[in-house]
């Protein structure tokens, strides 16, 4: 049976969906202060546009839709999953206005891809786009990796009413502090001091790669952004291929490492205890699956002589590898070559990698590293039931943060998830190989959409069926939120629609 | 005309046939891989292996920046999709996607380069000669074409801001819709009972 939705809990859904387009039409007047600064005239009045739109939206919300009651639990997850949805349509405002996009589902496209951290882009012409519309490219990506109603907890106390639904919701669990909103502001404290660091180091690196200082601190800032918040949009078409330099290659490795690692990990470390990073068992899992798939793509491309060397096949090999295991999607390699000159089990790998994707509660999209030992312990704790005596009794743990105990329901929740993403990656894969692409494609294409890579083949492309950009933004939107928040507002329209 | 200026005429086409015929059969051997004239980066991704380490002729706009290292070399990214003569903002017209190739050269190649594509600039058009690598064992494993030549054919020029279309309409509008909405909320606050 689904429960109809109640009155009051539309009204508390729009309001708190208004205040996210607060913060995003504020968060417009960034890119446009700098266009107005470069003279690009346009482009600030595109976004000035958007943020009219969302302040407009907030207000209307705000007139209409008084409520101080309390959301319940499917309120606040259908906030965050609608949040998205509404946020991707005002987000695309500026970007359709660019004259950059086909049509406003393209622009929709990128502007979920941004929000959802993916990278796929079917942008047009981008080595010609205006400075203000770029940098709002990569700052949707920086807002939705750090969660865009973390931001609204982190502003908005008075009105965090239904916090932890809404932060769950976002698809992170974990509360570093007791409190939501202290977490929040820690995950905003975390990523503003590793931005000062990540843009300084990249900004380096840009420098000694050739590029003037003043262009180089505008492409270490929009790579940070995509890098740290596992992105993947670049400043210019040729993505991080486009620098020819290890150490650009060397500082974004950095940057994608620290963005796929749980945030509680990083509280840990800043702690004081820094013991956690040997004994944290997504730390551990991650290094496995990391080496694993590194090695097995390394040694694949080294059989095939694919690379000359072993810097090329780090700069290539290794690099797509961590790439695509963080979550990123930067490329040192064009789309294609994934298909014309990687043999098929490295591509295998690759699509391997981006599906197990980085650690939870991070910026990182796919199945999550602790969901992936849990699985593997579940079947491991089966076997053992199954020869030990019937009279036995079998405790497993596991090391997060602390001592935690593996039960019948955790399994349970991350088997569910772990399935969603599976089922999840065929589908759209299903969908793609409909219009002729190959299967081995349509896979990787699929797994890079849903796990909020970025990683593209060559199928991504402004000329894509329609029905093949909108599977993939919904795979963007769902494997974002982890399914659960989309599924509760699913099953509220139809609950309303349905009329009980 | 005479019998003798008509055989004369004929022996003339008989040798330009020749000659025509010998140009095309020995073309092959002196004109750059594409057989003709320039080749598209898109071919030579996708034939990466018939044109690996073999000298080819590109052409493209110069984009972005000109990445220069030590020892007098540089990188530049050369587009050839439309956008390098009709830029997307300028001409609304969207026919291709991003494509491009990364040229290493020496830095006085790039003596002539003075536009690089940007949103304020059409790049300059050039014309590079060189070698095809799909994995260049001196760049890292780069595709590249590291060049030989580069010849500036057509200068870019400085463009103006986009076109305005509706948009100043649009704008105008929602700002007096927004100023509506926040004199009701102003006057929502106000008649709310203190608390």
């Amino acid at each position: 049976m689904i429960v109809r939705p109640r009155r009051s809990d539309i009204i508390v859904i729009l309001r708190n969906v208004g205040k996210v387009l607060l913060v995003l039409g504020a968060a417009m007047l960034l890119p446009m202060t700098l266009s107005l600064c470069l003279a690009e005239w346009k482009p600030a009045l595109d976004l000035f546009i958007g943020a009219l739109c969302c302040f407009l939206f907030w207000g209307v919300t705000h007139l209409t839709c008084n409520s101080s009651e309390k959301p319940s639990w499917i309120a606040g997850m259908a906030t965050v999953a609608l949040s998205w949805l509404v946020a991707m349509i005002l987000a695309a405002i500026p970007l359709f206005l660019s004259g950059h996009f086909g049509s406003f589902l393209d622009a929709c496209f990128d502007a979920m891809s941004g929000l959802a951290t993916t990278g796929l882009t079917v942008i047009h012409d981008l080595d010609h786009l205006a400075y203000g519309t770029n940098l709002w490219r990569h700052l949707i990506m920086f807002l939705g990796g750090q969660g865009i109603v973390v931001i609204v907890l982190t502003f908005f106390v008075a009105g965090s009413s239904g916090a932890t639904q809404m932060y769950i919701g976002e698809g992170r669990e974990e509360r570093i502090f007791p409190n939501v909103i202290s977490t929040a502001r820690f995950i905003w404290v975390v990523s503003l001091v590793y931005f000062l660091i990540g843009t300084s180091v990249i900004w380096s690196s840009l420098l000694n790669a050739g590029l003037p200082a003043a262009r180089g601190l505008f492409h270490s800032s929009c790579l940070f952004m995509a890098g740290y918040d596992t992105g993947g949009f670049t400043p210019q078409s040729q993505s991080v291929f486009y620098y020819h330099s290890i150490w650009v290659e060397c500082a974004t490795i950095m940057v994608m490492i620290l963005g796929m690692l749980n945030f509680a990990l990083h509280h840990e470390v800043w702690s004081g205890n820094r013991r956690e990073l040997y004994r944290n068992v997504e730390v551990k899992t991650l290094g496995v699956t990391l080496f694993a798939t590194t090695l097995i793509a390394t040694l694949g491309l080294a059989a095939t002589g694919t690379y000359p060397g072993a810097e090329a096949l780090f700069r290539k090999g290794v690099y797509q590898i961590i790439s695509g295991h963080s979550g990123t999607g930067f490329m040192t390699i064009y789309g294609r070559q994934f298909v014309l000159q990687w043999a098929p089990i490295v591509m295998f790998i690759v699509i391997v990698a981006m599906g197990l994707g980085g650690a939870a509660c991070s910026t990182a999209g796919g199945i999550k590293a602790l969901r992936v030992n849990i699985s593997a312990r579940a079947i491991w704790i089966e076997v053992k039931k199954l020869l030990a005596p019937p009279s036995a009794v079998l405790e497993h743990h596991y090391h997060h943060c602390r001592k935690r105990l593996i039960t019948a329901w955790v399994v349970r929740a991350v088997l569910v998830i772990t399935a969603c993403y599976i089922l999840a990656y065929l589908v759209g894969a299903i969908v793609v190989t409909i219009y002729g692409y190959p299967i081995s494609q349509a896979l990787f294409e699929s797994t890079s959409a849903c796990a909020n890579v970025g990683l593209t083949c060559g199928i991504t492309s402004p000329y894509m069926p329609a029905l093949v950009k909108v599977t993939f933004i919904v795979q963007m939107w769902a494997g974002r939120l982890e399914f659960m928040s989309v599924f509760l507002l699913i099953a509220m329209v139809i609950g309303t629609l349905r009329g009980r | 005309m005479t019998r003798a200026s008509f055989s004369r005429t004929l022996k003339l086409g008989a040798i330009s046939a020749f000659l025509l015929a010998a140009f095309i059969l020995a073309l092959p051997a002196v004109a750059p891989a594409s057989g003709s004239g320039t080749i598209s980066s898109e071919e030579l991704i996708e034939n990466s292996d018939r044109y690996n380490e073999r000298k080819v002729r590109y052409r493209g706009e110069v984009v972005g920046d000109i990445l220069r290292r030590r020892g007098g070399y540089a990188w530049i990214a050369v587009n050839d999709d439309p956008y390098g003569r009709r830029p997307t903002r300028r001409y609304a017209e969207l026919k291709g996607g991003n494509t491009g190739l990364g040229v290493f050269c020496r830095e006085e190649q790039l003596e002539d380069v003075e536009h690089l594509g940007s949103y304020r600039e059409v790049g300059d058009l050039v014309e590079v000669e060189g070698t095809f690598y799909k994995a260049s064992p001196e760049h890292g494993g780069d595709l590249c074409i590291v060049a030989d030549h580069v010849e500036v054919i057509l200068k870019g020029h400085r463009v103006n801001d986009a076109r305005y279309g509706w948009e100043p309409l649009l704008a105008v509008a929602l700002g007096l819709a927004s100023l509506l909405v926040a004199a009701l909320l102003y006057w929502q606050a106000r008649s709310r009972p203190a608390a």
